[in-house]
């Protein structure tokens, strides 16, 4: 009985509840920059606060009598989603009941309202590992994240703080969002395009793999922001000496060093998933491909390389992952990512400017990471469809 | 068609094939065996240059196998391996496709021969063009690892322990099967095989090989009455039971006819079968069946006396 109880989800509910009751839930603040003041969900949502409790109890109860059957953890799941996409559409309307009392005050979402949010969220993970359908799972994560892009859409939203900052920065965060992506994606098809050939040199050579494998670990080992650090004295030397690459735009500051330290990170995660699955591929399959005639290209095209495409993927996922947040601390050194916005809310401790940097990212790494998962499995797919014919 | 001329090959100082000579001709099937590390599976694999021998040349139909471009060389040759070498991404239309490719046949070409090459080793194609490699059973996969090694129609093939890793009843079947074939399509083969019996049955030559040197090679009837102490030992005492199995009963039964006799064979039957069923029922002699008719019949006198050794 007991051990069909699952404990972990059962207290996530408990903590979502206790959020409900606690300070922090959303704050206020008279001026954008200033003193914040703390409210508790009770104080700041109004009649939505019976709404909110009423369901966040009854996800309480279902995840404590759920157990692990199917369709009662989908049921827990759909009410936990409601609840994740609720609490987003009653903090939106939250700025309707809390009363600012000048005009440049804001209200924003505080530590309370983000947990609970995420909370709702590992609720609906731990129910979907309970179900086994595909369909039901998507429904379960996709009516949350429905209800929050409606709510966005409907600017409901508009009167929170973020959304406020966001409409004065309109202009600056279209293009700290377009240069951050420009980036990472420039710095991750770089990564390939070397990553790809060097990595195969790594396996297929033993000594220029070892050096490879050496530079890319010590330059791993760098922290990123020392990284980028360091890059800035080479290249302000090479664009001060080579007036040539001035006029391409190198610089010691900006995107160059940015780029170059990026570039490094990502090379190493794909030299390194590259190397690594190439070396696991069993031995029988290189050798009967040898032993039918074909040369070293054939080998690596026709077979290895259809068989480590997974896991090259995957290595290409967690670079991407990776380099979206490293473009993050290219702000430091002046590169127009998202992160300026991060740096800029530090520096006036104006949380809501940080999260205008933080939720992009965040969705961002989200959006690839769900985008590449899904390439693999679809790869697969169009693989096996591409084998089969009709007699 | 196969001629080697004083191989040899040393790794990391270990001798593994020492100045081995040997000759093959066109159409026979020869079977390597030898205890492992004997270097039969090495000289098999410098056949089609996948080692280079260090010494000494090999000459496929008078042509030194070192004026062909590898890759040229081990396309014009079927190989086969223990562990099938499937490839796991392909389906089984597309790994018996794959030298064809690279030979640049046209497609609907390949398809026919595809098609071909799986009836042949004895499977449907409906039910088996579109499956992959870890769909199939270990005895499929290795019919389909023969049909991959047929596909180009190479004059020689060349098997490293093709059946090790079947279990003995479907070994049986699938050396009967390749037998079959074999007799059909008359290539030159090589077959490394640990197994004595194995050898004996498929081989119309076998080369029995011992610490990377050639200890007898011959035909088993030659093989086994051969003074070598290591041939000897390896062929074991029952070697004239086991050679008994490459013997059909009806090339050896008697046209007469017993109406009394009990017990029965089946013509395709070989004579070890029948000395079995005659120590089964403790009679010495059966009559033989084909296609539900009475043939003639099997007497232990004409089993025991086929090498008529003890006449002379």
């Amino acid at each position: 009985m007991l051990k069909k109880q699952d404990i972990a989800t059962d207290i996530l509910a408990m903590s979502m509840m206790v959020i409900l009751f606690l300070n922090q839930f959303m704050f206020r603040s008279n001026a954008r920059i200033g003193a914040k003041e703390g409210l508790s969900a009770g104080e700041c949502l109004g009649a939505n606060y019976i709404i909110l409790i009423i369901i966040t109890i009854l996800l309480l109860i279902m995840v404590i009598i759920k157990k692990d059957k199917e369709n009662l953890n989908f049921i827990t799941g759909i009410i936990a989603s409601i609840c994740f996409g609720c609490v987003i559409l009653f903090c939106g309307q939250a700025a309707n009941v809390v009363e600012v009392p000048q005009p440049n005050g804001r209200i924003s979402m505080s530590v309370g309202s983000y947990i609970y949010i995420c909370l709702a969220y590992l609720v609906e993970v731990k129910c979907n590992e309970y179900i086994q359908k595909k369909w039901k799972r998507f429904v379960v994560v996709a009516l949350g994240l429905l209800i929050m892009v409606a709510v966005f859409l409907t600017g409901q939203l508009d009167g929170l703080s973020v959304m406020k900052e966001y409409s004065t920065y309109q202009d600056q965060f279209a293009e700290y969002f377009r240069n951050h992506i420009f980036m990472s994606f420039g710095v991750v098809v770089c990564g390939v395009i070397f990553g790809v050939p060097l990595g195969w040199i790594a396996y297929k050579y033993v000594k220029p793999g070892r050096v490879i494998n050496t530079v890319l670990n010590t330059i791993e080992s760098i922290p990123s922001l020392a990284l980028i650090c360091v890059m800035m004295f080479p290249l302000s030397w090479l664009s001060n000496h080579f007036p040539v690459l001035k006029e391409m735009g190198i610089a010691g500051v900006g995107a160059t060093p940015v780029f170059c330290a990026l570039f490094c990170y990502a090379l190493f995660q794909i030299v390194n998933s590259m190397y690594g699955a190439l070396k696991v591929v069993n031995k029988q399959y290189i050798e009967a491909a040898k032993g039918m005639g074909m040369t070293t290209f054939q080998v690596f095209s026709k077979v290895e390389l259809p068989i480590i495409l997974p896991v090259i993927i995957s290595g290409i996922r967690v670079s991407l992952t990776a380099t979206i947040l490293g473009v993050t601390i290219g702000s430091y050194i002046g590169y127009g990512g998202l992160g300026r916005f991060i740096l800029q809310g530090l520096n006036g401790f104006a949380i809501d400017i940080v999260m205008l940097g933080t939720i992009p990212i965040m969705g961002l790494v989200f959006l690839f990471d769900f985008v590449l998962k899904k390439l693999v499995v679809l790869l697969e797919i169009y693989r096996k469809s591409r084998g089969v014919v009709k007699i | 068609m196969i001629t080697l001329k004083g191989v040899t090959k040393v790794f990391d100082n270990q001798i593994a094939v020492d100045h081995l000579s040997l000759e093959l001709k066109k159409g026979e099937l020869c079977t390597f065996v030898g205890e492992s590390g004997c270097g039969k599976s090495t000289t098999l694999r410098m056949i089609n240059r996948l080692i280079e021998p260090d010494e000494g040349t090999i000459e496929i139909d008078g042509r030194n196998i070192f004026d062909y471009r590898p890759e040229e060389l081990r396309r014009g040759i079927g190989y086969v391996v223990q562990s099938t070498g499937l490839f796991p991404h392909m389906t089984v239309r597309e790994n018996i496709s794959v030298v064809p490719r690279l030979l640049k046949w046209e497609e609907g070409r390949i398809m026919e021969r595809v098609k071909e090459l799986i009836s042949l080793v004895g499977l449907e194609v409906p039910s088996y063009i579109n499956k992959y490699p870890s769909e199939l059973s270990g005895g499929e996969a290795q019919r389909i690892g023969v049909a991959r090694a047929l596909a180009a129609d190479p004059e020689i093939i060349l098997m490293d322990e093709p059946f090790g890793a079947v279990d003995p009843l479907n070994r049986a079947k699938l050396q009967n099967e390749f037998l079959k074939i074999q007799k059909q399509l008359k290539k030159t083969v090589i077959f490394v095989t640990h197994d004595i019996e194995e050898a004996m049955k498929m081989g119309d030559k076998i080369a029995i090989m011992s610490k990377g040197k050639l200890a007898g090679f011959g035909m088993p009837e030659e093989i086994i009455t051969s003074e070598n102490e290591f041939v000897k030992k390896f062929m074991g005492t029952e070697s004239y039971i086991k050679i008994l199995g490459r013997f059909a009963v009806e090339d050896y039964m008697k046209s007469e006819i017993q109406q009394n006799l009990p017990h029965s064979i089946g013509a395709g039957a070989d004579l070890r079968n029948a000395l079995a069923s005659m120590v089964e029922y403790g009679t010495n002699a059966l009559t033989v069946f084909k296609e539900e008719k009475a043939e003639g019949t099997i007497y232990l006198e004409d089993i025991v006396n086929i090498f008529q050794k003890g006449q002379e």
